[in-house]
């Protein structure tokens, strides 16, 4: 029961999913109490979740479950609320885009299964099980992609899957790599073996962390696992693109952060995989704002730049095992990065959604003049690109600040230095799109609003980057003991 | 008045430097009133302007006898000053500063005969069309003239609170109090100042002869410094404080030209041309991803050689 | 109160930005008001300042951010001393009239003073941040307002200047954080007070010159010094008058507090050894703006030009790093504010109405413009250091303080005074004087209030200064005096 209680906010979610999919086929709904109901029971669902999760802290019910598959800690705690909310702000996101499609239920049904799959991602502590939540994970956003079914959705869908085939390979490869050097598949004990491991098993401990973080690397989206982002990021609904690029992407830093950290932190190659992180974090941030800046699409600009921002989070798990005093204040920059990086990016991408819908299109140039037309929608879009250039008094301003801070500590400099210049150079492709809204003419001086799920989603967002940017107090806290629970 | 730097105290140099500030705004002022008057910057078209405009004359001759440092205005002070320090440090530069004095005297004074001594001479001629003519100069406006006399005055107190060391009583007051002990209190030799007001008035009495009481003949001076007063005059048509600033608009008006052409192109072309980099960059960027699933799937696996062998190579312990 | 003063404009702002579109008229009023009540607060402190007791006063501090991790505190910490003092007060005394000289902007009006406000916001931070992050967080907002106003309300090229201005400040800024970090790891603390009260720090894991070098890096670009300057005639030839007006009159000196109270006051040591590099940086700066404007055909491009070469001269103060040095670079920042300002004010009317620049365009425009003429020779006799005026006693202040240290730059940098004469004057001169132009013939002069009022308010400033210095002189050497001591 205790098990049961400890997999509640998980619990929840899938009976959501399956009362949405199973009342959808059998129940009489017409009109607009069928269009309703999946949204509404999947909000729900989320709301249970999440309450869920806040009755676990307030019981203090932290602990094991499944015989140690699973675990209820700070950490997973976080991305419970995260992974929770970040799902409802996408279910309102969709709302527009599911008035006009028949799959409703499943489209919400896949929602929550994906988010149960990242809750997951970030609360075992079992190689097994982390592989069975990634591949929850990987198809429900499989089939998300492929949502809309024209050719560029279908396009993009199929090369996810492909890529997310030989992502899963090389993660399962690392995974019997541990396994069989350790005998065992808990974290915990792979982490003792490390600890205990003589100099002569150093390369195939290479070998798995390298496997592992390419692996996993598909789902941050770093250079060279990123190559999916664009197309799929242009192709899919923008809506699954936002949770993509927000919560994928966390998931698959959350399961990187057990993983090295708990398992991999103490010991023989923790310096080597921080080498590596820091390489990789210096080559995505580069390649990832180089590239944005001569991007005509805005749902692909975005995409390199969360190739870039995965870069810039990365900073924080190279600092992780740089020093190993310093070990937690790069997990918790990460943290709180994630957490940051979730408002400004959904935001961002609810922005515009809502132009696009209006304005028919997702090319730049288009979007001339939009501060004249929606005063409000573009204010918002902005404070997003501003946070997530890292201006103050924004929320990206701080992640950006605790991951440098963090990488300084770990003297890591140059990879500061190399963070803040690449803040530079974004500056150049997110300003450019504010440039666009303010001082260009737009082509029609019809003003639009967004609908009202929209509007809300947005203001949510904003409000919050901006909250967390003036008092960044309360996430860093949360996000610490988050981090803590790793060390 | 940059020679100064070399041989004295720093605050006679500093202090001659900011009242030669307040005389030739002035002459640049009474020019500019001048000039408002005729039409012209032509002195040669001038003549006897201090019978229509007496307040610009008096202003500019009280700007023209302290730039040449009679007593007791600004300059004087300033300027004895300087010459003290130098006799005691390097006589020549002395005598130099002596002749410098004459020769400035002397062109002063020329400005001053052929401006405002003498008739009128017409001024610039009317342009057709133009609503015409200069031929009854007149005395500028109030306006042009509130900066002339409160400047004039300036000029002469300035001057006078130099007496008795009053000057550095004043700039100590103005200057920050650990300051004090910088500001040199320089010693008063009267010899010194009798030689440099005889040079200032020698220069100014031979301005005479030659301009103003036409005693010798212009065209025989000139003749004898060939080829000078050509340029000066020919070539520019301006009076000194133009040419002055012409000749210095020129030469330096060539170093400031090539100065902005490094700005622009190199400075701004560095500047621009990181732009430009990194949107090459970018294109290359974009050509690398074609769209390809094979291709996007080779990258992952050299990516996991590459990081394998860069981690076993960079540190093989 | 600090407080308030820094935060009134900001919810101005937004005062301002939720006015219904028919009532957007009153923008510019509530924008007057709040910036009137900012400087009657800033007023009010500079004259409470108790200055006997010299130190920060006025202090606001509360913990801003704890982490468990790392022994990283931040702090909400305002105050101002004897060198933030005046700045501020120059800030605020520059922003009302910033608002009132844009009294006729009909484009957009709630945006336009919304930002100006946001501005006030920023500079009165940074000026009295006594937190390290704290002032990076105001310098860095500052961006923001500055970059909408130059490329929504600026003319000519004024996307690409905006653009300019943004990513040369950025990218100092950036370099900023880095060394803000790496010295706040290394001395554990980022209270201003607590890290000049520390001196140098050792074992910093990057060489303590490099730390200086980031950290500098922003502000030098910010004065700004040769060959970081092209940001600047670009950014004031393209702003609205206002903005020019602020920017010279008040941005460019945050780089100036920067140095004095950032780079020079935490790393002495440092500062000691860089000191002749400063100099000579400066000199050449100093030479460099003053050759440059010579040839500027533009009004505003030739005092910009002339900014680069004035904001030269608080380098070299600095450089000196000895009390009268460093309180000749302040007093040079104060007084070049209000000239630079008031000379932008100037330039901002002649263009209003004559809807050129070009000097070689521009003639005899005094007979039909008097009153804008008669300021203009005030202001322009200021900035070339007339004494008896505020522009003078600077100046010879910075070079009575650097001379023994630096001989042979401050010669260079008397030189620049020199060239300043001429390009003052003979600029007046062929814009003012010279034979009328029949097109300007139905030009009107200054008549309006807020055209009138701002000139008088700012030339009652500059002859204030000029006459009696010790105002602003006895505060700036208590508040420089620290900084001198510890690099002494």
């Amino acid at each position: 029961m205790e098990d049961i209680n400890r997999f509640g906010p998980e619990l929840a979610l899938l009976i959501a999913a399956g009362l949405i999919v199973v009342g959808d086929v059998t129940l009489p709904m017409r009109g607009d109490a069928r269009r309703a109901a999946p949204v509404t029971l999947g909000l729900a669902g989320l709301a249970v979740s999440a309450l869920w999760s806040l009755l676990l802290i307030v019981a203090d019910e932290r602990g094991n479950a499944f015989e140690g598959l699973m675990v209820v800690d700070d950490f997973s705690l976080f991305f419970n609320f995260l992974f929770a909310g970040i799902a409802a702000v996408i279910i309102f996101a969709s709302v527009d885009l599911l008035e006009k499609s028949r799959f409703r239920a499943e489209y919400v049904a896949l929602v929550l299964t994906s988010t149960v799959g990242m809750m997951l991602m970030a609360g075992t502590v079992d190689l097994i099980a982390i592989f069975a939540a990634l591949e929850l994970q990987a198809i429900s956003f499989y089939v998300l992609v492929a949502f809309y079914k024209d050719g560029r959705s279908s396009e993009a869908a199929l090369k996810y899957l492909l890529l997310g085939a030989v992502s899963t390979a090389l993660t399962l490869y690392g995974m019997a790599y541990l396994f069989g050097l350790s005998g065992s598949t808990n974290l915990n004990d792979i982490a003792a073996f490390v600890a205990g491991a003589d100099s002569g098993t150093r390369p195939a401990l290479v070998l798995a962390a390298v496997f592992l973080a390419a692996g996993l690397g598909f789902k941050m989206a770093v250079v060279p696992f990123q190559m999916w982002v664009p197309d799929v990021y242009q192709g899919a609904p923008t809506p699954v693109t936002a949770y993509l690029s927000v919560a994928s992407k966390a998931a698959g830093f959350a399961v990187v952060m057990r993983v090295f950290v708990v398992a991999l932190g103490h010991g023989l190659i923790s310096s080597d995989w921080s080498n590596m992180f820091a390489a990789i974090a210096a080559i995505s941030m580069t390649l990832g704002n180089v590239a944005a800046l001569a991007q005509s699409d805005i749902k692909r600009m975005l995409g390199y730049s969360s190739i870039a921002q995965a870069g810039t989070f990365l900073i924080g798990l190279a600092a992780v095992a740089a020093n190993d005093p310093q070990l937690l204040l790069g997990t918790s920059s990460v943290v709180f990065f994630l957490g940051t990086y979730a408002f400004t990016n959904l935001g961002a991408f609810i922005a515009i959604i809502a132009i696009s819908n209006k304005i028919g299109s997702d090319q730049i140039a288009d979007y001339a003049g939009v501060a004249r037309r929606s005063p409000w929608l573009a204010a918002g879009l902005t404070a997003c690109l501003l946070s997530l250039t890292g201006i103050p008094p924004l929320a990206g301003f701080w992640g950006k600040f605790w991951v440098f801070n963090a990488a300084v500590r770990a003297d890591l400099v140059w990879l500061a230095l190399i963070g803040v210049l690449n803040s530079v150079i974004s500056a150049y492709y997110y300003v450019g799109v504010v440039l666009r809204m303010y001082t260009q003419e737009p082509a029609s001086e019809e003003a639009f609003q967004p609908s009202p799920y929209l509007g809300l989603a947005m203001t949510v967002a904003v409000v919050g980057l901006v909250a967390v940017g003036l008092y960044p107090a309360p996430l860093l806290d949360a996000s610490e003991s988050a981090a803590a629970v790793l060390g | 008045m940059m020679m100064g730097l070399g041989v004295f105290g720093i605050v006679a140099a500093i202090f001659h430097l900011f009242t030669h500030a307040f005389f030739k705004a002035l002459l640049f002022l009474g020019a500019g009133s001048v000039n408002h008057a005729t039409g012209t910057f032509d002195m040669r078209k001038m003549g006897g302007l201090a019978k229509y405009m007496p307040v610009t004359f008096w202003t500019v001759f009280v700007a023209s006898m302290a730039l040449v440092g009679v007593f007791p205005l600004a300059g004087f002070w300033s300027k004895d000053e300087i010459l003290s320090d130098a006799w005691d440090d390097r006589p020549w530069v002395f005598v130099v500063a002596l002749i410098g004095v004459f020769l400035t005297a002397v062109y002063v004074g020329r400005m001053l005969f052929l401006t405002f001594g003498g008739e009128y001479k017409g001024g610039e001629e009317p342009e057709h069309g133009e609503a015409g003519g200069h031929a009854q100069p007149h005395e500028s406006p109030s306006l042009m003239l509130v900066p002339l006399v409160a400047l004039a005055v300036m000029a002469g107190v300035a001057g006078f609170v130099n007496l008795d060391s009053g000057l550095e009583t004043l700039i100590e007051g103005w200057l920050p109090k650990e300051s004090e002990e910088l500001v040199t209190h320089g010693g008063f030799q009267w010899w010194i100042a009798l030689s440099s007001t005889a040079a200032g008035l020698a220069g100014l009495g031979v301005a005479w002869l030659v301009y103003g009481a036409r005693a010798v003949q212009s065209d025989r001076v000139r003749h004898i410094a060939e080829p000078l007063p050509e340029i000066l005059e020919n070539k520019y048509y301006l009076d000194w404080l133009y040419e002055e600033l012409f000749v210095r608009a020129l030469v330096l008006g060539g170093a400031a030209w090539l100065l902005s052409l490094w700005d622009r192109y190199v400075i701004d072309g560095v500047v621009n041309g990181v732009g430009t980099a990194a949107r090459w960059g970018a294109d290359q960027a974009r050509l690398v991803q074609a769209g390809q699933a094979q291709l996007y799937a080779s990258a992952m696996l050299i990516g996991v050689l590459g990081a394998i062998a860069g981690i076993l190579i960079i540190d093989p312990k | 109160m600090l407080t308030l003063a820094i935060f009134l404009p900001i919810a101005g702002a937004l005062a301002i930005i939720l006015l219904p579109k028919e009532e957007e008229h009153r923008a510019k009023v509530i924008a007057a008001a709040v910036s009137a009540v900012v400087l009657a607060l800033v007023a009010f402190m500079f004259l409470d300042y108790d200055r006997d007791k010299a130190g920060y006063q006025f202090i606001n501090s509360t913990t801003w951010l704890d982490s468990d991790f790392s022994t990283l505190r931040l702090k909400y910490a305002v105050g101002l001393d004897g060198l933030s003092l005046p700045l501020a007060l120059l800030t605020a005394f520059l922003g009302l009239i910033s608002v009132l000289i844009s009294w006729r902007i009909e484009l957009r009006p709630k945006e336009y003073f919304g930002w100006l406000l946001v501005l006030q916001t920023s500079l009165l931070g940074v000026f009295s941040a006594l937190d390290f992050v704290l002032f990076f967080v105001f310098w860095e907002i500052e961006l923001v307002p500055m970059y909408f106003l130059i490329s929504v309300w600026g003319s000519g090229n004024r996307v690409y200047s905006a653009w300019k201005y943004v990513l040369y400040t950025f990218f100092g800024s950036a370099l900023m954080l880095v060394g803000i970090l790496t010295l706040g790891f290394t001395a554990d603390t980022f209270d201003i007070r607590e890290l000049a009260r520390i001196g140098d720090i050792h074992d910093a894991i990057i060489p303590t010159w490099a730390i200086f070098t980031l950290i500098i890096a922003a502000f030098l670009i910010k004065l700004p010094i040769v060959p970081f300057h092209t940001w600047l005639p670009d950014a004031h030839t393209d702003a609205p008058t206002a903005v020019s007006v602020i920017l010279a009159g008040v941005l460019l000196k945050m780089g100036g507090y920067g140095i004095l109270r950032m780079s020079l006051s935490i790393m002495p040591d440092v500062a000691r050894d860089a000191s002749i590099w400063l100099a000579i940086i400066a000199a050449v700066s100093i030479l460099y703006g003053a050759l440059m404007t010579l040839i500027q055909q533009d009004l505003k491009r030739l005092i910009a030009y002339s900014s680069v070469s004035h904001m030269g001269y608080v380098l070299l103060g600095a450089s000196a790093i000895g009390t009268v040095g460093l309180t000749g670079a302040s007093m040079q920042m104060l007084t070049h504010g209000l000239i630079t300002g008031m000379l932008f004010v100037l330039v901002g009317m002649v263009y209003d109405r004559a809807h050129t620049r070009n000097i070689a365009d521009l003639s005899g425009l005094a007979p039909r413009m008097p009153f804008i003429a008669v300021m203009m020779v005030v202001a322009g006799l200021a900035s070339l250091g007339l004494p008896a005026l505020a522009g003078f006693v600077s100046e010879l202040t910075v070079f009575l303080g650097t001379f023994e240290k630096h001989e042979v730059m401050t010669i260079a940098g008397v030189i620049g005074i020199v060239f300043a004469a001429g390009y003052i004057l003979w600029t007046i001169q062929r814009v003012f004087w010279g034979a009328p132009d029949p097109r300007w013939e139905s030009l009107a002069d200054a008549t309006a209030w807020w055209e009138r009022g701002p000139l008088l308010a700012m030339t009652a400033a500059i002859v204030a200064i000029g006459v009696y210095p010790a105002v602003m002189m006895d505060l700036f050497e208590s508040g420089v005096t620290p900084i001198a001591q510890r690099l002494g």
